[in-house]
């Protein structure tokens, strides 16, 4: 650029200055000639000179641009090249040139900057091998947790996780890092559960119970899988203080069991009460009445038959029942009644209701994220019910319960209106209901006159958590390790996304193989692929890689081509469900594809049919090169890739196409970033030139 | 002669219980649901009410919690004779206002003996 315009600036001051003193020959030789004769014939000769001079000139430009300054110009983008993405790189130069051994220099300086690089990379790699063994050991540790574990940032967004993770989510197309943990678990019980911790830590920063996770049982966003959580929040690293780990595992299939084992139980022991208190009665009253009359007596016998005959049959299915033992209880944790009523409190703050706590706090055991959303409705209703404002909550040592006492200055409420909230889901995203909380905790609410003269209260008694006062005082946290993403840049936000700098987005490659290259005339994908960008880095754990049924036969040709047959994708799912899953996996990210004009032809296609729109930015490789290689025709991947260092493989599968594209797009970054081109506006500006 | 209303929709104990009651010298009366306890309630103004707690309509709880909010029935014995057995609800039918909570099974002798006991005490001093 700077070499091309130093060209034409020269050009055009020589032609200036050319002009300048011919012109300047000629007023001279008008003004001081004797006669018209000599006039004539002085400007003739005058002009004879300037034309051929001109004509040496141009000459010697055409020649000086096509052996000095071109050749200059393509020596100067190639040291580009090899400065900052390809040291192997072959300088592209017309055979002949008047550069000399310039050009030789230039690639024994290039080749000595590729060994040297080489052996900095090399002492590297030597230096950083410890530090490599301690990542793929704690690596192999995460891999090999069953659980999946992810670590999360102040926002939510995924910062790390296990392998697991993506076999406990069901391989949905949602988790990525940066993403939002909330587009797979469903949020009430994740910010209920971080609430308490971060109560619990604002009660005691000095000495943090760093020893006690938060339990509770949640949902996946979509599948409806039922997930066994903790919660932790990590120590406090500076700028990112609430971050914290969740480890979750799917315990649908077990839930479900012990949920319909507990009914069926609960059941069958009512179920023994009655026929067992007739059979008692009758036989009792027979023997202390052996004076009875026949006719009361043989009413007693009958009682005792048939009373015995259900209790047989009763008995042998509670014994049935009761063959596998019940498996612990997913979701208690021990929570502590002060951070549970505090986050009560703030919750109803916009509500207008005002809940004080009185008395000791204490510890009980419980599935945290359903005690918290009971004792919010149990607040709202008591609100709404007495139109008491002031709430207050005691919270009292019972027998192996703990009470929690709403009290408030009036009448108790009647029973069939409590009656009536037991149906009543706790929230407005909650399928739990008030008597599944219950019945969970073996509890039971009723409201009755308060001891003060005038108050009632609702009590709702909760299992006391063991040992409730020997806590283990708080140890100091082990130490943690933890990595440098939890830090990373690209966590930043940094306003509108045209001013995003350029490596601080996320980027989806993608690439589509397809029956033909003409959608408007019936040709249909037959494979989409995509890999993620982000932090410089292509993330390899995160593809999408799908084969598609066309709904069509495949062109001999274009299976020449890409060798996906009909065979292959006769069971495969239409473009609508890929497309859909796509959307998913692409969620804000920036859409890279190299010709992305003719891929995104076919996506827009199939919007409207699969039921999504993209409406991300798009970058383009092919026009990105354009841009910074206009000396050269040649911009098919394969060139670009050969010029810019990328190692070719799986060329003209989708996934393979991605994966080139990809580094082809981290490299033209690079050397974006080295014209100044560092944000995804200006990015888009010039690949529209 | 004291009066007890027997509530409880199961017909076998409501039968047991009423002959051990009249052998015991106690007029009885019967409900097997919980707003004809509440009209036997009313009507004759039993000095004891043995409830069931699950009953069709209104259930025991109701049942025990209008009759203590209301003060022409003040003396009202009330004893709750219930499968509910969990520790939770006995506690819950004490704090709703029963003067006794009976689990099912129950052995009659000492169910004729408590009734016999709260009876003297409420006629008592």
């Amino acid at each position: 650029m700077t070499m091309l315009s130093g060209y034409r600036r020269l050009l055009g001051v020589s032609a200036l200055l050319y002009l300048f003193l011919f012109g300047g020959a000629a007023l001279l030789l008008s003004t001081f000639s004797q006669s018209v004769d000599e006039r004539a014939r002085g400007l003739l000769l005058l002009g004879g000179t300037a034309c051929l001079s001109a004509a040496g000139f141009v000459l010697l430009f055409i020649v000086l641009h096509r052996f000095v300054f071109y050749p200059l110009h393509l020596l100067s983008e190639g040291m580009r090249i090899v400065i900052g993405v390809n040291s192997a790189y072959d300088f592209e130069l017309p055979r002949h040139h008047l550069l000399g051994h310039f050009p030789r220099d230039v690639e024994d300086l290039s080749t000595a900057l590729l060994k040297a690089k080489r052996e900095i990379a090399e002492a590297l790699a030597a230096g950083a091998s410890q530090m490599a063994d301690t990542k793929s050991h704690l690596e192999t540790v995460l891999s090999s947790i069953r659980e999946a574990v992810i670590v999360c940032d102040d926002r939510a967004r995924i910062v790390f996780y296990n392998p697991a993770t993506r076999r406990v989510f069901q391989e949905n197309e949602a988790l990525g890092l940066g993403r939002s943990l909330y587009l797979l678990c469903a949020r009430t019980p994740i910010e209920n559960a971080l609430a308490i911790l971060r109560q619990r830590r604002i009660r005691h920063e000095e000495k943090p119970d760093s020893d006690r996770d938060v339990a509770f049982v949640c949902s996946t966003v979509d599948a409806g899988i039922l997930l066994d959580c903790h919660i932790h929040l990590l120590p406090v690293i500076p700028n990112v203080s609430w971050s914290f780990v969740l480890t979750c595992e799917d315990i649908s299939r077990q839930a479900d069991l012990l949920g319909r084992k507990e009914n069926q139980l609960r059941a069958l022991v009512r179920n023994m009460r009655t026929p067992l208190t007739n059979l008692g009665v009758s036989v009792e009253s027979l023997n202390l009445h052996p004076d009875l009359p026949a006719e009361n007596r043989a009413t007693f016998e009958r009682i005792i038959a048939e009373e015995s005959r259900t209790l047989i049959q009763q008995f042998e299915s509670l014994a049935h029942e009761i063959q596998d033992s019940a498996p612990a209880h997913y979701g208690e944790s021990d929570v502590f009644t002060g951070d549970l009523v505090a986050c009560v409190t703030r919750q109803l703050v916009p509500l207008g209701i005002q809940v004080t706590m009185t008395g000791d706090p204490l510890w009980v055991r419980a599935d945290s994220n359903s005690l918290l959303q009971l004792l919010e409705f149990l607040a709202r209703k008591v609100h709404e019910c007495t139109e008491a404002h002031a709430i207050e909550v005691q919270t009292l040592l019972g027998n192996q319960r703990v009470y929690f006492d709403f009290y408030w200055h009036g009448q108790p409420i009647p029973h069939s209106t409590i009656q009536k909230w037991l149906t009543e889901p706790l929230g407005p995203d909650s399928i739990s209901t008030v008597s599944a909380v219950l019945d969970r905790h073996d509890s039971d609410i009723w409201s009755s006159r308060h001891s003060m003269p005038g108050y009632a209260l609702l009590r709702l008694p909760m299992p006391l958590a063991p040992g409730q006062w020997d806590r283990r005082p708080a140890m100091l946290p082990e130490r943690p390790v933890y990595h440098d993403f939890i830090t990373s840049p690209y966590m930043v936000d940094a306003g509108p996304l045209k001013e995003h700098p350029l490596d601080q987005l996320t980027y989806v490659v993608f690439d589509t193989e397809t029956t033909g290259l003409t959608p408007f005339e019936g040709d249909e994908v037959v494979s989409l692929a995509g890999v993620k960008i982000m932090n410089n880095g292509i993330l390899l754990g995160e593809q999408f890689d799908h084969l598609v049924n066309p709904g069509r036969a495949i062109p001999r040709e274009s299976v020449r081509f890409h060798g996906i047959t009909d065979e292959m994708v006769k069971d495969r799912p239409g473009i609508d469900e890929v497309l859909r899953a796509f959307h998913t996996y692409t969620g804000d990210a920036v859409l890279v594809a190299h010709n992305a004009a003719f891929d995104m032809r076919f996506v827009r296609m199939k919007e409207h049919k699969a039921g999504v729109h993209f409406t991300n930015p798009v970058l383009d490789t092919l026009a990105l090169s354009l841009y910074l290689h206009g000396h050269t025709p040649q911009h098919s991947l394969d060139s670009i890739a050969q010029r810019l260092g990328v190692e070719i493989r799986d060329r003209h599968t989708a996934l393979g196409d991605s994966l080139i594209t990809a580094e082809v797009f981290l490299r033209l970054l690079y050397l974006l970033r080295e014209k100044g081109i560092t944000t995804l506006g200006s990015a888009m500006e010039v690949s529209r030139r | 002669m004291p009066r007890i209303l027997l509530v409880d929709d199961e017909p076998n104990i409501v039968l047991a219980l009423e002959f051990l009651m009249k052998k015991a010298g106690y007029e009885t009366l019967t409900a097997d649901d919980g707003e004809k306890a509440l009209e036997a309630i009313r009507e004759h103004r039993p000095d004891l009410v043995i409830l069931d707690l699950m009953m069709p309509r209104l259930d025991g709880y109701e049942v025990c919690q209008r009759v203590r909010s209301d003060p022409a029935l003040k003396k009202m014995i009330i004893v709750m004779l219930t499968a509910k057995g969990r520790e939770v609800e006995r506690e819950k039918g004490l704090a709703m206002g029963a003067d006794l909570y009976i689990t099912k099974p129950f052995s009659t002798r000492e169910v004729v003996e408590k009734v016999r006991e709260l009876l003297a005490e409420a006629s008592g001093p």
